[in-house]
């Protein structure tokens, strides 16, 4: 699992690719603080287009981030989820707690 | 710094024991000193040496057989042996070597090599205790690790154990990935006799994961005992989950409830799987999705403990799953998938459907343990099981029950918002727990306060008409319609009031209830008999009539009047 930030302008793009699980809480930690902190980002995304495993380690992970986005102000998106995250994420009804794109 | 060293020096030459001694001095470590390879062993056994400079020909035991002797004590210790000998032969130095010696000096010795290897001795040495130390520390840590997990299986084991999963209509399987489980699986009965269940699954697995979940249990029993609904104990249990976990942990969980008597089911999911009732046959004949994220994420206010009901018209088995099931995965990396359980599912009989299923996974992970905990509940649902539970005498042995000569009323008045938000039932029926019935007692009075109350809210005051049950899809259009009614409800209200009171030298309780609906004429619904009334309507109160000596409805049908005897 790899984790970029991509700071552009008002807008911060997390994207990751392969296993979503326990083993990425460390790097998916900084991701969200870099994201969370960066100066003048309102928006910040999730893009999971290239995570094909998600478990609910990962969705905890989320709730955290969500946690962070709110309390800074910052509204949080997550995109691209296909296949097994998308299943997973619709179980968990996460469409309800986070805007789904 | 450096630690200084205790160095243990051997040689049977005087010259060259004070030489080595003056070189170890002097590099500030401390000598100690043996004349051959008997008083080496003694000395290393006395005094636990940090390092030996060995020589290799000595009388009465030599070098090799020392060093041989030394590694053989020391038992998996580490110590350093250096060898200073006058043999140079490439092979004198393997055969040092062989023997457990760590290096190999020629004599006459290099005084300056010699200083040097001390050094790196001590390097090594020193990387040793700490590799040795860290070893230790993780059996340490490995072992009680075992212990906490063996205490908290034990602990998990005692609150999930309970009387009521031994139903022989209940069916319940549970495969742990880590050492234990994370899944909880709990069934309780309420007062009225609907069967409550209660799958959870918290975030990971193992220890930690057990850990959500635990607090679950003690809630769900608590309030199951106490008749409150699942909507309310779902609401709850969130409010608990979320106050004692931190953001990133939750607890997904299926809440059911099953009346059999009114053969219904209330299922709130958050963030499970869907559920499944199937046919004898094997068709899928209801499927609840998740309709809520899982407890501990919503703050209460957000919280929504809206059930989904189905009321079945023949008979099936429900089959609840955590996401371990679909989530299971083969050596290839396949997982399992939700079609899978439907296939497996789609058999004839309720038994072969289960174990179907089971085993399907276990092939499936091709004797392997899951990553995630595996768990699967099935509950039959049959057609004729109308209102055997319900007066069962449970065999418990009556308290002696003393009449106290206190005679007490309460009353309260319920307005339309306590009508929608309350869970007025529970309320009522710890009061009676508190004032000394018999279990019997406290479930037939459970009973007539249902019944009769529920009347008075969908009847009375809802304006339901009961006969729409009897319809194909009209148990599910009342409670649409029940919904709804009570959603746009503004103003109304239902009285109870409950009376201690002596006739004629008896004791009863005395139920009135009143609402402010338009009433109905009660003589058919008091006149119908119980034995061959099939239909839903209208049972319930012929059944409190059986119950209670005096059964009546005043004024314009808005008020009843049930008189319970206590003795």
């Amino acid at each position: 699992m790899q984790i970029n930030v991509n700071v552009n302008g008002s807008s911060a793009v997390i994207s990751m690719n392969g296993r979503f699980d326990f083993n990425s809480h460390r790097e998916f930690r900084s991701a969200s603080e870099q994201a969370t902190k960066a100066e003048g980002v309102n928006d910040i995304e999730v893009d999971l287009s290239a995570v094909d495993y998600l478990d609910s380690s990962a969705l905890g992970m989320l709730l955290l981030l969500r946690e962070k986005a709110n309390a800074a102000n910052r509204k949080l998106t997550l995109s691209n989820c296909k296949g097994m995250v998308q299943q997973v994420l619709e179980v968990a009804n996460f469409g309800k707690l986070f805007t789904i794109k | 710094m450096d630690k200084r060293l205790k160095v243990l020096v051997v040689d049977d030459t005087d010259l060259n024991l004070a030489l080595i001694t003056k070189v170890v001095a002097s590099e500030g470590h401390d000598a100690i000193t043996a004349k051959n390879g008997e008083e080496a062993v003694a000395q290393y056994l006395s005094e636990a040496p940090d390092l030996i400079l060995m020589d290799v020909m000595m009388p009465v035991m030599d070098g090799y057989q020392a060093t041989a002797k030394i590694r053989e004590l020391a038992k998996g210790k580490w110590i350093p042996v250096i060898f200073l000998s006058a043999k140079a032969q490439d092979q004198d130095q393997v055969k040092g070597l062989e023997v457990g010696g760590d290096d190999y000096l020629t004599k006459p010795v290099n005084l300056t090599l010699l200083k040097a290897k001390i050094k790196s001795m001590q390097r090594i040495s020193e990387m040793q205790r700490v590799i040795a130390e860290n070893a230790d520390q993780l059996a340490r840590y490995r072992e009680e690790n075992e212990r906490e997990q063996r205490l908290a299986q034990h602990l998990l084991a005692k609150i999930i154990h309970n009387e009521a999963i031994n139903n022989p209509l209940i069916r319940h399987w549970l495969m742990p990935a880590a050492n234990f489980s994370g899944d909880i699986i709990a069934v309780a009965a309420t007062p009225g006799d609907v069967l409550h269940f209660i799958l959870a699954d918290g975030t990971g697995h193992g220890l930690s994961a057990a850990i959500n979940a635990m607090p679950v249990t003690e809630v769900f029993y608590g309030m199951s005992e106490k008749g409150f609904s699942i909507s309310s104990i779902a609401q709850e249990l969130n409010r608990k989950v979320k106050q004692l976990l931190p953001t990133e942990r939750f607890v997904a969980a299926i809440l059911v409830s099953v009346d059999l008597a009114q053969r219904a089911i209330r299922i709130w999911n958050g963030g499970a799987p869907a559920t499944l009732f199937v046919s004898a046959e094997g068709q899928i004949l209801h499927r609840w999705q998740p309709g809520h994220p899982p407890l501990g994420i919503l703050d209460n206010d957000d919280f929504d403990p809206k059930t989904e009901v189905f009321s079945w018209r023949e008979a099936g088995q429900l089959i609840l799953c955590s996401d371990g099931v679909a989530e299971a995965e083969s050596e290839a990396g396949e997982h399992f998938g939700s079609e899978r359980i439907v296939q497996a599912l789609s058999r004839t009989g309720f038994d072969q459907q289960f174990e179907g299923l089971k085993s399907a996974v276990i092939d499936f992970l091709g004797g392997h343990a899951g990553l995630d905990d595996v768990s699967l509940i099935g509950i039959h649902c049959p057609m004729d099981f109308a209102g055997e539970t319900v007066m069962q005498e449970h065999g418990e042995k009556d308290f002696d029950f003393h009449l106290s000569p206190g005679r007490w009323k309460i009353s309260i008045t319920l307005g339309a918002s306590e009508l929608k938000s309350l869970d007025v039932l529970p309320l009522l029926i710890s009061w009676l727990g508190q004032i000394k019935l018999t279990q019997k007692q406290c479930r037939e009075m459970y009973l007539i306060i249902t019944e009769l109350y529920n009347n008075a809210l969908d009847h009375g005051v809802l304006g339901l008409d009961s006969s729409l049950k009897s319809l194909e899809d009209g148990f599910d259009r009342f409670l649409t319609l029940r919904e709804e009614r009570l959603n746009n409800l503004l103003d109304a209200c239902v009285e109870i009031e409950l009376l201690r009171q002596r006739r004629n030298g008896a004791e009863y309780l005395q139920l009135r209830l009143k609402d402010s609906g338009n009433g109905f004429d009660a003589s058919p619904i008091l006149s119908c008999n119980l034995a061959v009334h099939n239909g839903f309507a209208g049972r319930g109160v012929a059944l409190v009539r059986t119950l209670c000596e005096k059964l009546e409805y005043l004024g314009n049908g808005n008020e009843v009047v049930a008189l319970y005897p206590l003795n």
